[in-house]
């Protein structure tokens, strides 16, 4: 990371950062909150709101391993991340950024 | 000037404009076909990410290809209209010579005036009050999309004589309408410049277009108006050859 950029105030989209933890998830398979937050560069406070709103978009989902909890992309987060992977560029030239 | 020589480039001038408004008709369905894409992707990945900002982008697009297949119309009735009238006619008042008839004729003030009414230049004019609410929905959806998100990225440590054309509705219309429209697109391209994106250069195209339909309209000349028309889908053409270019 470079130094000095998380001081720095930017403005990213939403499909940015839901591109962001969708894609952390399918690196990682199934991810920690905290994973997600780093992934997605957000604070924890707005990522668990995204969280819930993507879980219930069936987009991702929970899982319990050893009292912790853990998320993981469901079918459907798979084909949107699919969608998001495709439309990405088209996006950044109607002046959304990634 | 002769009565010949006067004929001679009314024609010339006549199919000049045949061939601006072919090119105009050609750029503005391309661009149709563009935005309604556009429109169409935006609003998939709005209704799976459940994104309401991205819904108003979307929206602010598909107002955008309205505008444009009106346009697109208004362009190809004009050529028609103009195709056929191909014979000359004597002047509507009093003229010493004939010449050939256009449809913003040899001595007749702009179209926009309100002095005759046509009906491909009412619809052209009526998308001055299209495009700035297509563009303020864009506008609103982008900021919408970011702002959501700069107040994440804002907790501490992340990162005729004059009287009768100023009475014409039509061109009041077109007058408020540019004005708007250039306005909205200013602030979204300084929002776009702003959050760090490069793709500011499509909407500057757009803008660009809606400064000439002004200057047209102040300066009553219908030729940059035709050029403001082949500018505007220019900018969506821009978008999508900066997609092609970079895959």
């Amino acid at each position: 990371m470079r130094s000095g950029a998380r001081y720095k105030t930017r403005y990213r989209s939403q499909a940015g950062i839901v591109y962001d933890i969708l894609e952390t998830l399918y690196e990682e398979g199934v991810s920690l909150p905290t994973r997600l937050m780093y992934g997605a560069r957000i604070p924890y406070d707005r990522l668990k709101e995204l969280l819930a709103k993507l879980e219930e978009s069936g987009l991702i989902e929970k899982e319990e391993i050893e009292g912790k909890t853990y998320y993981k992309l469901t079918k459907k987060g798979y084909e949107a991340l699919e969608e998001l992977r495709r439309v990405r560029k088209l996006l950044e030239h109607i002046g959304i950024r990634f | 000037m002769s009565t010949g020589t006067k004929v001679t480039l009314l024609f010339v001038v006549n199919r000049l404009s045949i061939t601006l408004y072919v090119l105009i008709a050609l750029l503005n369905i391309a661009s149709f076909v563009i935005a309604v894409y556009i429109a169409y992707k935006t609003w998939r990945v709005s209704r799976i990410i459940k994104d309401s900002a991205l819904e108003l982008v979307s929206l602010g697009y598909i107002i955008l290809s309205i505008g444009l297949i009106l346009s697109f119309t208004a362009a190809t009735l004009s050529a028609i209209n103009l195709l056929s009238s191909t014979t000359t006619i004597p002047c509507p008042h009093y003229h010493e010579g004939w010449h050939t008839y256009s449809k913003w004729g040899y001595h007749e003030p702009p179209p926009w005036s309100g002095y005759r009414s046509y009906w491909s230049w009412s619809t052209i004019m009526f998308t001055g009050i299209v495009y700035p609410i297509a563009y303020l929905l864009i506008f609103i959806g982008l900021r919408k999309e970011y702002l959501s998100v700069t107040s994440i990225e804002q907790v501490p440590g992340k990162e005729e004589g004059v009287a009768s054309v100023l009475l014409s509705p039509i061109y009041l219309y077109g007058l408020i309408g540019e004005s708007a429209s250039i306005a909205l697109l200013f602030l979204t391209i300084y929002y776009v410049l702003k959050s760090d994106s490069s793709s500011w250069i499509g909407y500057f195209a757009l803008m660009i277009s809606h400064v000439l339909r002004l200057v047209a309209i102040l300066s009553d000349n219908p030729w940059i108006f035709l050029l403001g028309e082949i500018a505007r889908p220019l900018g969506l053409i821009i978008i999508m050859l900066g997609l092609v270019k970079k895959p």
